[in-house]
């Protein structure tokens, strides 16, 4: 392997709002340029919260280069070699390439037709470095390598690497950018954290296998983790968002599993065989063609109802919401709602729908669960002298855990079907209707 | 050196009784230990044994409490790899040992539908939860006990064993945790206790020689490991 130059990253700078440049190699140029790299322009970072915050239609594309360039941050920082940089930040920029529609979204429909596969994107993402014939003519043997660093799933048992965790961890490249760049493109100033201070103060574990802070930038990290807490309530759980995020996720299920507008088995991918099929239609879909395949389709019926009704804005408003506590008084409900899954929630809302006289689509359920990882036992490390400790344990600051479940039901505009849908919501589930009205 | 062989099952158990003593009495850092394949399967019949079931299970065997969060991911750890009729559950090696979102989460919302009353007492600065099956949760774990009985007894079984070994303490199911993981996971055929110590450096886990041995008597004890 030929040795690199100091000045191999250097081959080009692209501005950003972020980072004022970002350096690239050739070979990282030549990767932007690709098609299936490309595709990323037009899948947004934040879906629909736009809906909310109109500014938010910033793309995967700008978060992936922001994410390689924060993970070259973090490897120079702890001095790392230049082939390892070099390494990390080929996997930091193709650390979404796997995303699909409206990212986690469209992943909850693929992944019911590929159930094997707990995070679909991220076989999806092994799936397009290893087949996808302009990436493969691009790295070679190197492909390898990306993988192997981008390999998160549970179940794998294997150690995470250094450079797997400055991609992927509790303090990680990914939500360094994210974060920062989430909250300049909706205007909320919650995101904000001191970014220099965690940068000053990086350091790794003895055994070098994963990046915190030394104890100097305790504070930097409390920062950080309360940063993120504060854009989830804000922005990524905008209850405005969730009805948005929530009428597409239906839309694309009805439009895959019961009107046939997508073939399900162009969606069927497997990590043990060629996925040619499979890729050349997924490299098709992005938030605007997915819109376009629907809306122009003969067979699309509800679907298309729904998309249009997004894209005019008449977005479904909270008939309702409601915490487990309400829901005490009959345990047999509670048990039942505990433990369901998406589709029986969806069954129940049709139940709804058709007692109401109204299409089974204009009521969703949606379960919101608001508890931050990094506020959990062990996510985030920092060092004192030698010692390795956790900062849940040590830190002063702790979330409370009460009411992180709520449940939110969606209906029409109309302020009597809400009030209707709401009283047959606390009947269905033996709930007191004033405590859960919204309208 | 003694030698290990991979033990597919449980029922070799007797076979290796002379190598068991040796470890119960302080084993050599380099004799050998095997580890058993878990037993756990997923059979395709009706209902299936899920995570919320095994937490409220696994409290009722301890007369119906438990301290310690990290107590309760080790335990269930040990008893994802016996029980029959299971939902699958993951794991990932984290700071603590092997952890599982699914386990964390299913306790956020049995406390949150009020199946479990949660405390939270600090001892210093550190923070201990404190977990009590509430009237509904044991309405809840008697239905689930009568649907699983045989289920019940394997985690009874796995709860006293190390409620006899360490009182439920949460560091030495820790310990025992992450050998086994080492095992499962480590990617060799046979370890000593050496090799387990510094296999554990790359999960960042520090566990000295003598945390090693009693992890792997408890491991011993709960059938999950043997040494020959």
């Amino acid at each position: 392997m030929p040795v690199l130059h100091k000045d191999y990253f250097r081959k080009k700078s692209i501005r950003d709002p972020l980072y004022g440049f970002i350096d690239f190699s050739d070979l990282e140029l030549q990767i932007i340029d690709s098609d299936v790299f490309r595709r990323l322009l037009l899948i947004k970072q934040l879906s629909h919260a736009y809906v909310v915050y109109p500014t938010a239609i910033h793309s995967r594309f700008e978060h992936s280069l922001g994410t390689m360039h924060m993970a070259d941050k973090i490897a120079q920082e702890l001095e790392l070699s230049l082939d390892d940089r070099k390494y990390i930040r080929l996997a930091a920029l193709l650390h979404d390439i796997g995303h699909g529609p409206f990212s986690h979204l469209f992943e909850f429909s693929i992944g019911k037709i590929n159930k094997d596969h707990l995070l679909p994107h991220e076989t999806i993402s092994q799936i397009i470095i290893n087949e996808d014939p302009e990436l493969s003519q691009l790295l070679g043997d190197e492909r390898k390598h990306i993988v192997d660093i981008l390999k998160t799933e549970p179940g794998t048992g294997n150690p995470k690497s250094l450079s797997t965790s400055i991609i992927s961890s509790g303090l990680d490249a990914d939500k360094l950018d994210y974060l920062r760049r989430d909250s300049y493109h909706t205007g909320v100033t919650y995101g904000q954290f001191d970014l220099a201070r965690i940068l000053h103060n990086l350091s790794i574990t003895k055994n070098r296998s994963q990046v915190l802070v030394d104890s100097g930038g305790k504070d930097a990290l409390e920062n950080y983790r309360l940063a993120r807490y504060l854009m989830h309530v804000q922005v990524y759980e905008h209850h405005a968002r969730l009805a948005a995020d929530s009428m597409f996720r239906k839309a694309i299920d009805i439009a895959i599993h019961e009107e046939g507008v997508i073939d399900k088995n162009l969606l069927k991918f497997s990590s043990s065989r060629k996925n040619k099929i499979f890729l050349d239609f997924y490299k098709t879909l992005n938030d605007y063609s997915i819109y376009q395949k629907i809306i122009e389709d003969e067979k699309s019926d509800t679907s298309k109802k729904i998309l249009l009704n997004i894209q005019k804005r008449r977005l479904l408003k909270r008939a309702c919401d409601f915490t487990p506590h309400a829901l005490v008084r009959n345990e047999d409900v509670g048990k039942e709602l505990m433990k369901m899954a998406p589709e029986e929630m969806d069954a129940m809302a049709s139940k709804i729908a058709t007692c109401l006289k109204l299409e089974p689509h204009e009521i969703i359920f949606h379960k919101s669960h608001t508890k931050i990882k990094l506020y959990q036992r062990g996510e985030i490390l920092y060092k004192h002298k030698d010692a390795i400790l956790d900062l849940s344990s040590t830190s002063p600051f702790m979330i409370k855990d009460d009411n992180v479940i709520r449940y939110y039901v969606f209906g029409p505009d109309d302020v009597t079907i809400r009030k209707d849908i709401a009283k047959k919501t606390a009947s269905m589930l033996d709930l007191k209707y004033t405590d859960i009205s919204y309208v | 050196m003694a030698r290990v062989v991979a033990a597919p099952a449980v029922g070799i158990w007797a076979l290796h009784l002379w190598g068991v003593k040796r470890l119960l009495w302080g084993m050599p850092p380099n004799n050998t230990i095997i580890f058993i394949q878990s037993m756990s399967l997923d059979y395709t019949m009706s209902r299936m044994l899920d995570v919320h079931d095994i937490i409220t299970l696994t409290l009722h065997a301890n007369d119906d409490k438990l301290s310690n969060r990290t107590a309760l991911q080790k335990l269930i750890y040990f008893e994802t790899l016996k029980l029959k009729q299971l939902k699958k559950i993951t794991y990932r090696n984290h700071f603590y040992g092997p952890f599982s979102y699914q386990v964390a989460s299913a306790l956020d919302d049995l406390v949150a539908f009020s199946y479990l009353s949660e405390q939270v007492s600090s001892i210093y600065d550190y923070e201990s939860y404190h977990y009590e099956l509430t009237k509904s949760g044991k309405k809840y774990v008697d239905e689930v006990k009568g649907e699983f009985a045989d289920n019940f007894e394997i985690i009874k079984d796995i709860v006293d064993t190390c409620n006899n070994h360490c009182n439920l303490q949460a560091s030495p199911l820790s310990y025992s945790a992450k050998a086994h993981y080492i095992l499962a996971n480590g990617g060799r055929d046979q370890y000593t206790i050496k090799d387990v110590q510094d296999t554990a450096k790359d999960f960042e886990w520090e566990i000295s020689e003598d945390d090693v041995k009693k992890g792997f008597d408890l491991l011993e004890k709960l059938n999950l490991a043997r040494s020959t």
